[in-house]
């Protein structure tokens, strides 16, 4: 299996380490360079969206939880039931796509009531079940990295400039739409150049549903491996950290029922 | 599952209420168990207050490196429940048969997901 060898980009860190630094307590290496090396990843181009349109993706993450729309829309019997607008941040008015913008907000702020359909409907604007992908692993990645800066009591880390460059509009050969709402690389051993993103020990659902973009796997990996397990030790429950891995797996049960997931 | 799975190689069974009705309900042989659950419902959903009061707790209970876990393992799950949610994918095989009597008991097979991560589109 090959290793993904990407490095954080230095000053990005320097600014993870820094906000870091505030915790009352000493925040293990490991989970900085992890952010770092995601938020080093959020400004370059991605496989659909530019660096530009990827930290507009990032920002719209942020701000979706200060949407008054959002909140109406989360309390209306049905999501579409209601019309209106979101709170954009202005420096990015106009970077997205109306389309993508609402879609992103229903899936960071009501993602039980998303649909198959809301994503198919994005073909209106030109875009795929990739754009949203590659948005949906921007939007999630952020917020992981934001509610444990929260958790530790430090800043929410700077977003980077955006890297100029082309997005590479590769899609991975993968299965049509059945088992979910996107399609997803086939439950076997990816061939190079994905074979990083699971093996044959690790093919869980969880994992295949960002195979749409691969780099969107890499960085829920990159970001788990610090913030959780390496995913292929996650049946291996002799592997722990300061916690116990009964207190790690309360934490995430307890989490994973406040927000009404099921899975 | 995981929990149980966890607590299950300690050769101890664990009550999976208070995973689902809060903090004040978790089984007390986790150890620090409502102490690291009322963090992660004061991380989601508290006051700054009620987080300060939250962190120091944890801090006392588990130590700098724990809560540092905890901090880290609560934010990796607000992203993995949107992952699962936001792309419709099923329960794994595996995990299936193996919650049936956990899903009925917590009343999981309520939820709203519950029908469809079941039985995929």
């Amino acid at each position: 299996m090959a290793t993904s060898k990407q490095v954080a980009d230095p000053t990005i860190l320097q600014s993870v380490l820094a906000d870091m630094e505030q915790c009352e307590v000493p925040v293990r290496g490991e989970l900085s360079e992890a952010h770092a090396l995601v938020l080093t990843r959020f400004a370059r181009s991605g496989e659909w969206w530019t660096g530009a349109e990827r930290i507009a993706i990032a920002t719209q993450s942020r701000t979706v939880y200060e949407c008054p729309f959002c909140k109406e829309r989360k309390e209306a019997l049905s999501p579409y039931a209601v019309t209106g607008r979101h709170k954009i941040d202005a420096a990015f008015d106009g970077v997205l796509p109306d389309e993508m913008i609402d879609i992103l907000h229903l899936a960071m702020t009501d993602p039980t009531r998303m649909t198959a359909s809301a994503i198919e409907q994005l073909s209106s604007a030109g875009l795929t079940d990739a754009h949203y992908v590659e948005a949906l692993g921007i939007g999630v990645a952020l917020r992981s990295i934001d509610q444990a800066c929260r958790g530790l009591g430090v800043p929410l880390h700077q977003l980077p400039a955006p890297v100029p460059g082309e997005p590479s509009r590769v899609r991975p050969e993968v299965d049509p739409v059945g088992e979910a709402f996107v399609a997803m690389m086939p439950p076997r051993q990816p061939a190079p150049p994905n074979d990083d993103l699971w093996d044959e020990n690790s093919i869980y659902y969880g994992l295949r549903a960002m195979s749409l973009v691969p780099d969107a796997v890499r960085d829920l990996r990159t970001l788990s491996a610090a913030q959780y397990l390496p995913l292929d030790k996650a049946l291996d429950f002799s592997y722990g950290r300061s916690l116990g891995r009964e207190q790690l797996e309360l934490l995430a049960g307890r989490v994973s029922a406040i927000n009404d997931c099921f899975y | 599952m995981m929990l149980s799975l966890s607590m299950g190689t300690k050769g101890e069974e664990v009550n999976l209420t208070g995973i689902v009705s809060g903090s004040d309900d978790v089984d007390e042989r986790v150890p620090h168990g409502r102490i690291l659950a009322r963090f992660a419902e004061a991380v989601i959903s508290g006051s700054e207050g009620e987080l300060a009061d939250a962190r120091h707790a944890v801090i006392a209970a588990v130590g700098g490196d724990g809560f540092v876990d905890a901090a880290a393992v609560v934010g990796n799950f607000e992203r993995m429940v949107r992952v699962a949610d936001a792309t419709g994918i099923p329960l794994d095989e595996m995990a299936v048969d193996a919650t049936i009597e956990l899903r009925e008991n917590l009343g999981l097979n309520d939820y709203g997901m519950a029908a469809r991560t079941l039985s995929p589109p």
